[in-house]
């Protein structure tokens, strides 16, 4: 299995962790992700610009299952992650990041990642869809096209 | 207890440094249709000139000064003063349509079981962004979008204090925060699907809401709700 990184598309999502899980907005239309246990612990990784590899080792050895089991797992994952428009796939991230000091808690039995997904807070998180910053002013290149709607 | 006077609504103007704006929002509450009992204009130690500003008002605007220790704060000490059995809330930088108060009372007395009324909010750019109002012009942030924030909100007395004080902790998502818990509480929260409420965007607010700690804010927001959910499940 080929190693794979991907980017946060930090342009309309924010993401955070608490108490070692992911939570993760679209802000453009206020649906909302949830990554609990093993997901959370991958999600940081990933974040942080591991690879699937680093990544799944990361996670094989916090848990102790077998490193081919992880991977499957988080490539089935990232597949998803991608597929809700969170991250993006980008091989061409530089060098690899170091260690990550995750400060997760203590895991229980391994369980495959699952990323829970809501939508019922759609109207109050979506008060305030993102905007290019006004700083970088794109209107001055002439090549730039419009905003999407 | 607080004392409430029935079908008075009292107008809580949030002010932080908004010299350049205060006297618009205030304005905008006076020139409602449905006069409201008081305005008060709580104001945490601006060192521009809004508290000169708001002062330069005649009752019933009144002028409460508070240390600050950040926007839900300021929230929560105008409920504290407020007298009315309604409040109504606004940002010292957003304005008001002239008949926000009168639709929201409308809307009360036509759903007596009625908790809190909100309204759709529709973003305007400041003077001096002429351009990016005219790049943003189709864009999905100018749109009108429903406003669960407290400046879009009229909220009975009781109302609030089932659900409590805004979280102080919350510098971003106190908000939100709080229409979740009003969520949690069994509020009956529905809007009017009219642009009443204006947010004004300058140059201070814009990527706001996309900062890290801002991220941070509200997935602890949804993570404690989460929780309450999976807990209420077992």
């Amino acid at each position: 299995m080929a190693e794979r990184r991907v980017r946060l598309r930090d342009e309309e999502i924010a993401a955070s962790i608490v108490d070692g899980e992911a939570l993760i907005i679209n802000l453009s239309n206020g649906v909302y992700y949830s990554l609990p246990g093993s997901g959370g612990l991958m999600w940081a990784h990933l974040e942080w610009g591991h690879d699937t590899t680093a990544t799944a080792a990361a996670v094989a050895d916090r848990y102790g299952i077998e490193l081919a089991r992880a991977l499957a797992d988080l490539d089935a994952l990232v597949d998803q992650l991608i597929e809700e428009g969170l991250v993006v796939a980008d091989d061409e991230l530089a060098g690899e990041p170091p260690p990550l000091d995750d400060g997760f808690p203590a895991p229980g039995a391994y369980e495959p990642p699952i990323l829970e997904r809501y939508a019922d807070m759609a109207d109050l998180l979506a008060l305030d869809p993102p905007m290019p910053s006004i700083t970088s002013r794109p209107w001055e290149s002439a090549d730039e096209p419009g905003p999407s709607a | 207890m607080t004392e409430t006077e029935p079908g008075r609504v009292s107008c809580v103007v949030v002010s932080w440094n908004v010299e350049s704006t205060l006297g618009a929002a205030i304005e905008s509450v006076l020139a409602q249709t449905y006069r409201p009992f008081e305005v008060l204009v709580v104001d945490a130690q601006s060192t521009d000139r809004s508290v000169r500003i708001a002062e330069s008002f005649s009752p019933p605007v009144r002028v409460v000064s508070i240390p600050d220790n950040g926007p839900a704060a300021n929230r929560n000490a105008g409920m504290l003063a407020a007298r009315g059995d309604f409040l109504a809330f606004l940002d010292g930088d957003d304005l008001w349509h002239p008949e926000k108060l009168e639709r929201h009372m409308a809307h009360f007395r036509d759903r007596p079981d009625l908790d809190c009324s909100i309204t759709l909010v529709q973003s305007f750019w400041d003077d001096g962004h002429e351009l990016e109002a005219e790049y943003y012009r189709d864009h999905q942030r100018m749109q009108p979008v429903p406003g669960y924030v407290m400046g879009a909100a009229c909220v009975r007395r009781s109302a609030l204090d089932r659900v409590g004080p805004l979280d102080e902790s919350l510098q971003f998502a106190d908000s939100a925060d709080w229409f979740i818990r009003a969520e949690a509480a069994g509020l009956v929260v529905d809007m009017l699907n009219e642009s009443l409420t204006f947010h004004r965007f300058h140059g201070t607010n814009l990527t706001r809401r996309r900062a890290t700690e801002d991220a941070a804010e509200f997935a602890r927001v949804l993570k404690r709700r989460l929780d309450r959910l999976r807990a209420t499940a077992r």
